[in-house]
């Protein structure tokens, strides 16, 4: 089961796309969120992540902003993206009908 | 500001944490805040070191021990011994604070001496222990001071503070101890501890 950070996580790699590393990923989750994300948080999330083959990660090549260190990027498995929309599903399942939430939010 | 903040990603690069270290130093690059970039490292730190303190509670015992005999030792508090003790000269000297500070540098640098394998969370797990006891010093002094009010009521109010930052030098020296200034091996296995 995953939790709603982890969740978060696996959209903001699918939203990033091919560039998908720590600081675009954490970035991406302050911009939906408005809060400011912890970037250990995410590294122990993406960890977690990885070890359940939810997401893999390769390595890329250090750049001198980086301090000469390596950018390491994140790809959403089939088995993540299985996850996520799993996800979405009981989501809408537990949304649908609910008159407080009836009209736009906005 | 920069040069510590600068200190805590290359803390983070050795004790396995590259990739995040990287991170920091991208954002710092960009438009984040040194203070915001140590805040970062060191929360990063600190959550790294509570993890492998907590999967080897010997080892942090024994740390936490040593810290605290060490202190004991360099403030003269040996058995049959008390009036070797140099607490209340500590209090009352105007040399008192610098020797406090060297006392607590000691301390982590024994612990980091004494475990060289991971040095690093045990010297964390040795800071918060002995801000522990202070906290409980200082509540103590400040109830008996709210109770009997003598005339260096306000002096204490600002001492006291001071007394708990104190153990925050054991992590430098406990870094000093650890070989980290001069690229001594840290703990390369706290990534797999996080």
């Amino acid at each position: 089961m995953l939790t709603d950070f982890e969740l978060m996580i696996l959209l903001a790699i699918l939203r990033v796309g091919d560039e998908a590393y720590g600081v675009p990923i954490s970035r991406q989750i302050e911009a939906a969120t408005a809060r400011p994300v912890t970037r250990a948080s995410v590294y122990t999330a993406l960890d977690r992540l990885q070890r359940l083959g939810l997401v893999t990660s390769t390595l890329g090549q250090p750049t001198p902003e980086r301090g000469g260190r390596a950018k390491r990027f994140f790809t959403v498995t089939a088995q993540g993206l299985r996850a996520v929309k799993e996800a979405q599903r009981a989501f809408a399942t537990m949304w649908r009908g609910l008159p407080q939430l009836k009209g736009n939010l906005s | 500001m920069r040069r510590i903040a600068d200190e805590g990603i290359r803390l983070l690069d050795r004790i396995g944490q590259g990739e995040l270290a990287g991170d920091l130093a991208e954002e710092l690059h960009l438009d984040r805040s040194p203070a915001w970039v140590l805040a970062q490292a060191m929360a990063a730190v600190v959550g790294a070191a509570a993890t492998a303190v907590r999967s080897q509670p010997y080892l942090t015992f024994r740390a936490v021990a040593t810290a605290w005999i060490t202190l004991q030792i360099v403030n003269g508090q040996w058995p049959f011994a008390p009036h070797l003790g140099i607490t209340g000269w500590l209090l009352t000297s105007a040399g008192g604070p610098f020797v406090m500070v060297t006392q607590y540098v000691a301390c982590g640098w024994v612990v980091a001496r004494l475990h060289r394998e991971n040095p690093v969370p045990l010297v964390f797990a040795s800071a918060g222990f002995l801000t522990l006891t202070n906290a409980v010093y200082v509540m103590m002094r400040t109830l008996g001071m709210m109770r009997f009010r003598p005339s260096w009521f306000a002096v204490d109010f600002v001492a006291m503070p001071i007394v708990l930052l104190l153990p925050l030098v054991t992590i430098v020296g406990g870094l000093w101890g650890a070989d980290f200034w001069r690229g001594g091996p840290l703990d390369r296995d706290m990534k797999v501890a996080r």
